[in-house]
């Protein structure tokens, strides 16, 4: 290697970060963002016409009659009052 | 085929910590090579490499080979769009040697003279000089970065280096120290 070849591959000059990767990585967060609320966008912009033709009615009819029957069913007395004591167990033993 | 770079790897997998390490690795090189080919000018050579950078996450997943290549590739393009919204600059034309080369005063300028020198060559030339000299890429690697056949990287290499010889003539007589 001449001379000349070794001055022409002296390695480019240093150039320090001073805060360029951390510019970077903030307009890469801030495209992530946008990418992301893009795509919700596209989610309620695709859910929206579905949200009018849905049947809320007759779910509530629905509903209307179930709920009654369910909140009368032991099954679910017994589930909602074992939910209510291991709270109530779980604040009492916490103030010990 | 995929990169051999298993930053890049994990990166194109969704690890956006992963692509924060390739920033902070190779920001340094990748400033150094657009600084030379914007002439020196700081500003538009970080523009450029902040948007260098984002387009590669962007297309992360489609890096092949070296990253610091492909890096440079994009570098390279986004330089030549940017060069021809800017002013009609030769991009791969021969420009004139001055025949007023000044003598050296002093050999500790020499550095300074070949920056001097390479701001006088095409971009094509000066890209190609800097990948294969300054940042050790091999013909082909410099051709795949600059998106362009072996035979032109070569010609555009023997021609720049025939130019900033007869430019740095003088530093040549006393001796490079």
């Amino acid at each position: 290697m001449t001379q000349f070849d070794e001055l022409l591959s002296a390695p480019l000059p240093a150039v320090a970060d001073n805060g360029f990767s951390v510019q970077v990585m903030r307009r890469i967060a801030l495209e992530k963002l946008r990418r992301q609320g893009a795509l919700a966008a596209v989610v309620v912009l695709c859910l929206a016409p579905a949200l009018f033709v849905f049947p809320w009615h007759e779910i509530g009819m629905t509903l209307g009659t179930l709920l009654p029957h369910i909140a009368g069913s032991l099954a679910v007395q017994l589930a909602v009052a074992v939910v209510v004591l291991t709270l109530l167990g779980e604040r009492a033993y916490s103030k010990l | 085929m995929a990169t051999n770079d298993p930053l890049a790897r994990l990166a194109a997998a969704g690890d956006t910590a992963a692509f924060g390490v390739l920033v902070r690795l190779h920001q340094g090189r990748l400033r150094g090579f657009l600084l030379r080919l914007t002439k020196g000018d700081a500003a538009q050579a970080d523009d450029l490499a902040q948007e260098t950078f984002l387009e590669a996450f962007r297309k992360v997943a489609q890096c092949e080979g070296s990253f610091f290549g492909w890096l440079c590739a994009i570098a390279w393009s986004r330089f030549l769009m940017e060069a021809r919204k800017r002013k009609p600059e030769p991009l791969d034309e021969a420009q004139e040697v001055p025949d007023d080369v000044p003598e050296p005063e002093n050999a500790s300028l020499a550095k300074l003279d070949l920056e001097k020198a390479f701001a006088l060559l095409p971009p094509a030339q000066r890209a190609a000089l800097t990948l294969c000299f300054a940042l050790g890429f091999s013909h082909d690697e410099a051709a795949a970065a600059l998106n362009m056949p072996l035979g032109t990287v070569k010609s555009h290499l023997s021609r720049g280096r025939e130019k900033v010889a007869a430019l740095l003539a003088p530093w040549r007589r006393i001796g490079v120290s």
